[in-house]
C-alpha cells in the first residue's frame, strides 16, 4: 500500500470521468434543454445526451476549443443523433408518431433546428460579446421578450435594450462576412 | 438625414423585429428616403438571420437539473466502453505509471485499498470484476469546482471501520501550488489527509490517496486548500 499523493498520467479514469462531468455540469442543460424540444419526450432526449457526451468522450480534443466551438460542437452532434434515430424509426413503419407536439418545450417559437451546423461561429462571436450585449440579445431574441419585458428584466431602461440590441448587432455582423468598417458610427448614438 | 433623421440604433430593433408598430412605420419611411440606412440595415438584416442559426438552448448554463442519475448512465456508458473487450486498451496503456483504477468511478464508488507500487502497471491492472461489487459499499464520490479557475476535484470516500480512506483526482490547481487535503467532520472536526505539490500539467491533475481518522458517517466536505490555508476546492457530504 502507498499513500499520499501521486501524479496522475492523462487518461486515467478518473480524470476521464472528471472531464465528462466537467462538460455535463457546463453544458449538460443546454443539452437537454435542445433534445427535449427536438424529440418531444424526455426519455429519449436522456438517451440523446448520453450518447452526445460518449461521443465527446472519443474525441477529446473537440473539448480544448473555445466555449463557443464546444457548445455548437455538442449541439451539432445531438442534432445529428436526433435525425439519425428519426431516421431509423421512419425506416420501421409500424412506429407511430416520433415527436410530439409538445409546444412548452421551447421559449421561443421559431424553429433552428435545421441551422445548427454553422452555428459554432456565431456562438463563438456571442460569447465574445460583451455580457452587455450578450444579455438583451438573450432576452430579446432567444426568449422572445419584447424591449418593454427585457428592460424589466434586466433592471435598464428601454432605450438602453434598444440601443444595446443595435450595437449587439453590430458587433456580429463579423458572423456573416460583412466586415463593413466603422464609417457608419457617426450617425449612431 | 438632416430633418428626417432618425435614432439609428432603431433599426437594431427593427431588424430583430421588435419595435411596435408606429415605430416601425417611422423607420419605415425614413429607409425609402435614406441609402445609409437601408445600406445599415442590410447588414443588420443578414446578423439577424445568422443569429437563428442558435437555437435558445445555446445560452442554458450548467447542468440540468434532477440530472444526477442521465450524468452516473453517462459515466457507466464510458466505464463499460473502457472496460470491455479492450479492457488494457489504448488508454489503460497510457495510464502505466499509475495504478489504473479502472474501477474507480464516480457514482460506483472507489478501489481503494488497491493501491500498490506504481512500476509494475500491467500487472496491476485491475481484473475484470463487476463494478457492482468492485467498490467497498458505502463509498461516496464527491465533487467540487471552481468556475473561477477552473480547477476541480472528484473524490471518492470510502468507509473504514472509524475511518476513511480517500481517493481524489484534482485537476487544475495551478503548477507548485502546494497543496493539503482536510476531511471536515459534521462537528467542524478537521482532519489533514495528505499534501503534495500540483502537477506542472494541472490539466493532468494530480491523484490523491489519503486516510483520515473521521467517521464515515461524519464526513461534512473534503477540501484542498494551500499549504497556508487558502481555500482551493470543497467537496460537500
Amino acid at each position: 500500500m502507498r499513500f499520499g499523493a501521486r501524479r496522475s498520467d492523462r487518461g486515467s479514469t478518473a480524470v476521464d470521468e472528471a472531464l465528462i462531468k466537467s462538460v455535463f455540469d457546463e453544458h449538460g442543460g443546454m443539452l437537454l434543454a435542445y433534445a427535449t424540444r427536438l424529440t418531444g419526450d424526455r426519455a429519449a432526449a436522456e438517451d440523446v445526451v448520453q450518447e452526445t457526451l460518449f461521443r465527446a468522450w472519443k474525441h477529446p480534443e473537440v473539448l480544448g476549443n473555445r466555449k463557443g466551438s464546444v457548445r455548437g460542437w455538442l449541439l451539432t452532434v445531438a442534432r445529428n443523433i436526433v435525425t439519425d434515430r428519426a431516421r431509423a424509426r421512419a425506416a420501421r413503419p409500424t412506429e407511430v408518431a416520433e415527436q410530439s407536439p409538445n409546444s412548452a418545450n421551447g421559449p421561443v417559437e421559431r424553429d433552428h433546428a435545421d441551422h445548427v451546423v454553422n452555428s459554432m461561429v456565431v456562438l463563438e462571436a456571442l460569447d465574445a460579446l460583451s455580457p452587455e450585449h450578450r444579455e438583451v440579445l438573450v432576452e430579446i431574441y432567444y426568449r422572445g421578450r419584447s424591449m418593454v419585458e427585457a428592460a424589466q428584466a434586466l433592471g435598464i431602461p428601454p432605450g438602453t435594450v434598444k440601443s444595446r440590441c443595435y450595437y449587439a448587432l453590430r458587433a456580429l455582423r463579423g458572423i456573416v462576412g460583412v466586415n463593413q468598417p466603422a464609417r457608419t458610427r457617426e450617425g449612431a448614438r | 438625414m438632416s430633418e428626417q433623421e432618425i435614432d439609428r440604433s432603431l433599426l437594431g430593433a427593427y431588424a430583430l423585429g421588435v419595435l411596435d408598430r408606429a415605430a416601425r412605420h417611422s423607420v419605415e419611411s425614413h429607409l425609402g428616403r435614406c441609402a445609409g440606412c437601408r445600406h445599415e440595415l442590410a447588414e443588420l438584416t443578414a446578423v439577424e438571420r445568422a443569429l437563428r442559426q442558435v437555437p435558445p438552448e445555446a445560452f442554458i448554463e450548467g447542468p440540468p437539473p434532477g440530472g444526477d442519475l442521465l450524468l452516473q448512465r453517462t459515466l457507466r456508458r464510458i466505464r463499460d466502453d473502457r472496460g470491455g473487450g479492450s479492457r488494457v486498451g489504448r488508454r489503460i496503456a497510457v495510464a502505466a505509471g499509475v495504478v489504473a483504477l479502472a474501477g474507480a468511478l464516480v457514482g460506483g464508488g472507489a478501489v481503494v485499498g488497491r493501491m500498490t507500487a506504481p512500476q509494475q502497471p500491467v500487472a496491476l491492472n485491475p481484473p475484470p470484476q463487476d463494478e457492482n461489487t468492485a467498490q467497498p459499499p458505502g463509498t461516496r464520490m464527491l465533487t467540487a469546482a471552481d468556475p473561477a479557475t477552473g480547477a476541480h476535484m472528484t473524490v471518492a470516500v470510502a468507509p473504514a471501520a472509524g475511518w476513511v480512506r480517500l481517493h481524489a483526482d484534482v485537476v487544475g490547481v495551478p503548477a507548485g501550488t502546494r497543496c493539503r487535503i482536510w476531511v471536515v467532520g459534521d462537528d467542524g472536526r478537521r482532519e489533514a489527509a495528505g499534501s503534495w505539490l500540483a502537477s506542472a500539467n494541472g490539466k493532468a491533475g494530480t491523484t490523491v490517496d489519503a486516510l483520515a481518522l473521521i467517521p464515515p458517517d461524519q464526513v461534512a466536505a473534503v477540501e484542498v486548500n494551500t499549504t497556508d490555508g487558502k481555500k482551493l476546492l470543497v467537496a460537500r457530504a
